[in-house]
């Protein structure tokens, strides 16, 4: 089975040492993406609505890079800080993700690796013939 | 259907409830999360995430090898840490471990785990290369 790495230039450079994706044969295993623009500079200061724009933004691009799609999500994982602010990033992730439900797990919790980011995805994909 | 095969490695602390240190089905490896348990049952570098880290990442390779593998084989690392402060520390740990291997991965700081000393836990998905 072909193992590789993905690391588009459509995303900022990993924060840490990991690369943004790796592809297993037709599984796609995406890194934590958050609310970093292109330079690696948060965005929306205390906005979900905009954090979750960025963060759906970047997870469309890492699979897109990998030859894959939103609509090949088979499981999302969101995590968020604050409960209240669930409605504003389900309303962007709907915006993002259309009619494809994938199955997802939802938790808050008590931070996230970068100082001002309120919200954080994970997927794994499936392209193709499995 | 494929083999599956439990892994219980030794030297890994037996786990304290109902789950295996890891599943292997087929090419791919499942582990459980990993933390500074001492096989005595005492937390082992309590207070110190740098300690618990290079435990756990013990704890982690002794799974892989069980299953014919290694930190080059994993493509999927999740950490769970309860400070943002012991990040770096962790990953330092997990640097030294996988070298220039970067498998994708994910960070998250939760408010406990199963033993309130626990500062970190791990845990991960891997492909074993297929033989020449």
């Amino acid at each position: 089975m072909k193992i590789e790495t993905v690391n588009p230039n459509t995303v900022h450079k990993p924060i840490f040492s990991y690369s943004h994706a790796v592809k297993a044969g037709s599984t796609i295993y995406v890194s934590m993406q958050l609310p970093l623009d292109i330079d690696g500079k948060l965005v929306g200061a205390g906005d979900p609505t905009a954090q979750a724009e960025q963060v759906f933004t970047n997870l469309k691009n890492v699979l897109e890079a990998a030859g894959s799609s939103l609509g090949d999500v088979v499981k999302l994982t969101t995590f968020l800080l604050h409960s209240e602010q669930r409605p504003a990033v389900m309303e962007v992730r709907k915006k993002y993700f259309g009619e494809h439900k994938a199955p997802s797990v939802l938790g808050m919790i008590k931070d996230l690796s970068v100082e001002g980011a309120l919200v954080q995805v994970d997927a794994i994909a499936v392209v193709g013939e499995v | 259907m494929m083999a599956r095969k439990i892994l219980e490695p030794e030297g890994v602390t037996k786990p304290i409830s109902y789950y295996s240190d890891g599943m292997l089905v087929g090419p791919v490896l499942y582990s459980a999360g990993q933390a500074a348990l001492g096989s005595d049952g005492v937390v082992v570098g309590k207070g110190n995430a740098f300690e618990q880290a290079k435990l756990v990442f013990y704890f982690l390779s002794q799974v892989l090898k069980e299953g014919g593998m290694d930190f080059s084989d994993v493509v999927r690392l999740n950490i769970y840490a309860m400070s943002r402060d012991d990040i770096p520390a962790i990953l330092k740990v997990k640097d030294e471990n996988f070298k220039n291997h970067q498998p994708s991965m994910s960070v998250v700081v939760i408010e406990g785990a199963a033993k309130k000393d626990f500062l970190l836990e791990a845990e991960f998905t891997a492909y074993k290369k297929p033989a020449d």
